[in-house]
């Protein structure tokens, strides 16, 4: 049985939404935000998100290609953990020389907290770029023009939505 | 009958009475209540201590309604105290002894902020202003307070900020913010409440941004006295003083209790803040540790407040139209 793609988007938003509501609470409660001002804390999560999508532009872009490239859910839960340490150990590397803090004054739980969400974020996106786009294939591959001079007949359903049995 | 005369009894108790409140301290003899103390103040943090001292009802003495505007920029401030619109407002001490000089009616009654400027950085060895030989870094405020003594402070460590420095002119100290935070300057100037927005918003990132240089400390190196920047204070106009002078005690007094309050619980002064000067409460609270919000009497204040003047306006002076305001502008 096939998605469609309304169903999909709906699927990957809550996905989406969940993360981000995550997101928002462990800023709130990492970054002490109180008094809570739901706003504020939206705001800085989303600036946090920004700061690493620029930092590490090309990293992102590359999970999102292989979110989208993988054919099952559970293929990207699998890249899920697997990305985190990848990235972890890039920003070991590489991320103090781009003005981020040290893994040991980071701690185990903050850079988790750093990367485990953003990363789920791009693997949601990757996922729902590759529904987008079987949904696009599945139309074009079903659409039919009718033989030149012919004209639907009024009692089916339009020419162009022939569906596959 | 109801005799028309007061009895003797009714007089010496009239008398007694009547000698006692006269044996009140000013303030609490203040009879007739301002009808609206209008005051005005920046989005910043002594704004805060006006703010809470509303909410908590501390004027309630002094004045029948009270409000609290935020004015947004240093212009509007001036536009309002020459216009006579604003009567009361937090001012930058620099502004306020400029009109002063200029011959407007306007006093300085406290200084309500020993500074609140610091230069954020995520790079480890910033930590003095030598250390910024040969940075970015993003300089917000182009003219005013902040950049002027930040010259000063490179001036007297001997840095020129065009040969020496990387300066880039931010629009606003959120802009700076972004320039720090995308990674295209090393280090911004920066007054609270924008330091603490930095601080949290890189810490989310994951990234090591810190109050790199307390400017209050650097100027206090510079000048060989107290680590204090006067930079605003509660300014008042001729009209007001003549109006409701003999309230301004308790007005201060007010102002005094409600600095104690706000220090010791900045999470509710935040809260009482936030509506009125347009700011997050979780920001507002962090920033209010670091903006050494005092209420010192002008007068007392006032050797700091001509220290500042003197080395931020050149010899001279020009910035405050020549000269030091003389002791009447001190409240």
């Amino acid at each position: 049985m096939t998605k469609s793609l309304g169903t999909a988007l709906a699927i990957h938003t809550l996905a989406v939404l969940g993360l981000f509501v995550a997101a928002v609470a462990l800023a709130t409660w990492n970054g002490a935000l109180w008094p809570l001002d739901l706003g504020f804390s939206i705001l800085v999560t989303l600036v946090g998100f920004g700061v690493l999508v620029l930092d590490w532009g090309p990293v992102w872009l590359g999970l999102v290609i292989a979110s989208a490239s993988l054919k099952t859910t559970y293929g990207r839960l699998l890249l899920w953990p697997l990305a985190t340490a990848a990235m972890i150990g890039l920003h070991a590397v590489a991320g103090p020389d781009r003005g981020f803090m040290k893994l040991d004054r980071l701690g185990a739980d903050g850079t988790l907290y750093l990367y485990a969400i953003p990363i789920a974020l791009a693997l949601v996106l990757g996922s729902l770029l590759r529904e987008a786009f079987q949904v696009i294939r599945r139309g074009s591959m079903t659409t039919t023009a009718p033989p030149p001079g012919v004209m639907p007949r009024a009692d089916t359903r339009p020419w162009h939505v022939h569906t596959r049995r | 009958m109801v005799s028309l005369y007061p009895s003797r009894r009714t007089v010496l108790a009239a008398a007694i009475g009547g000698t006692a409140l006269l044996a009140l301290p000013a303030p609490l003899r203040a009879q007739v209540k301002i009808p609206t103390l209008a005051l005005y103040g920046p989005p910043a943090g002594p704004s805060v201590t006006l703010a809470h001292a509303i909410a908590a009802g501390l004027f309630g003495g002094i004045a029948a309604a009270t409000s609290l505007t935020a004015w947004r920029n240093p212009d509007e401030l001036r536009a309002g105290l020459t216009s006579g619109a604003i009567q009361l407002s937090i001012a930058p001490v620099q502004a306020a002894a400029n009109l002063y000089n200029r011959g407007f009616p306007i006093r300085l009654a406290n200084v309500m902020t020993n500074g609140l400027l610091y230069i954020v950085s995520g790079i480890p060895g910033v930590a003095a202003i030598p250390d910024l030989r040969g940075r970015s870094v993003a300089v917000p405020f182009r003219g005013d307070t902040p950049e002027i003594l930040f010259t000063r402070l490179l001036a007297h460590h001997r840095l020129d900020p065009q040969a020496d420095l990387d300066i880039t002119y931010a629009g606003s100290p959120i802009e700076a913010m972004q320039l720090l935070l995308a990674g295209r300057v090393e280090a911004a100037l920066t007054a609270e409440p924008s330091t603490s927005a930095t601080v949290i918003a890189g810490a989310q990132a994951g990234k090591e941004i810190r109050r790199a240089i307390d400017l209050q400390t650097a100027w206090g190196e510079m000048t060989g006295a107290a680590p204090v920047l006067p930079q605003a204070g509660l300014a008042i106009m001729g009209p007001f003083l003549d109006a409701h002078g003999d309230a301004m005690p308790a007005v201060l007094s007010a102002i005094d209790t409600a600095t104690s309050q706000v220090l010791a619980d900045p999470a509710t002064a935040a809260v009482h803040a936030t509506e009125t000067l347009g700011m997050p409460a979780p920001l507002l609270a962090a920033s209010i540790p670091h903006s050494n919000l005092v209420a010192r009497p002008a007068n007392e204040a006032r050797a700091d407040v001509e220290r500042m003047l003197a080395a931020m306006s050149g010899p001279e002076m020009e910035a405050i139209n020549g000269k030091l305001p003389d002791k009447d502008f001190y409240l």
